[in-house]
């Protein structure tokens, strides 16, 4: 299932997130669940609403389902969720 | 060579096996508060099995309307009647009929 290596070519819907680094400042600290998810963008449900946060430039911190947390460069995530199975080299 | 070449993406096929389980899964869970949302995750669901020429699971396949995507729901938003030795699967959204037969087996 889920784990550490192969975070970047999984499902990514469902897991629990929190935006570490982003470019915008206000983005910084959002948590919440990955509700959707298209080339460019993750679509985040939280307790003040549904947040739309680019993956580009951002860090963000994955809960998996076994509990341990990963921290993501969000540019190695930009490509359709269905090609990110075909990613070559898992960087965590 | 066909061996070979499934060997070869074994993992890639796994981890697409392992994606549209969980797809229909938080579509499922989903599906009371939003259906669109599910109706989403079966369309991503679809689209890596047919990048990646995986096959749907049988009891999977059974619970989306392959006509527009729209998860199946039976008694919510399909209608499952047993008709003339088949059992008809209607997706109440796009009307569309799916026809399985009903055969007796051994």
């Amino acid at each position: 299932m889920i784990n550490q290596r192969n975070i970047l070519r999984h499902e990514l819907i469902g897991l629990p997130v929190m935006v570490m680094r982003a470019s915008n400042p206000h983005h910084q600290g959002i948590s919440g669940t990955v509700i959707d998810e298209t080339r460019n963008m993750l679509r985040i449900s939280t307790a003040s609403g549904v947040k739309m946060i680019p993956k580009h430039p951002n860090t963000f911190r994955f809960t998996l389902p076994d509990g341990t947390m990963v921290d993501v460069d969000g540019s190695a995530l930009v490509m359709s969720p269905e090609k990110r199975i075909t990613l070559k080299t898992p960087n965590y | 060579m066909q061996l070979s070449m499934r060997s070869g993406s074994s993992e890639i096929q796994r981890i697409a096996r392992e994606r549209i389980r969980i797809l229909f899964q938080r579509a499922e869970d989903v599906y009371p508060a939003d259906p669109c949302l599910a109706e989403r995750y079966v369309h991503l669901a679809r689209r890596i099995a047919m990048r990646h020429r995986i096959r749907i699971p049988r009891e999977l396949k059974r619970r989306f309307c392959r006509s527009c995507d729209a998860f199946m729901v039976p008694g919510y938003s399909s209608r499952v009647r047993v008709h003339r030795h088949k059992v008809i699967i209607t997706c109440l959204r796009c009307k569309r009929q799916q026809r399985y037969p009903l055969v007796r087996r051994g």
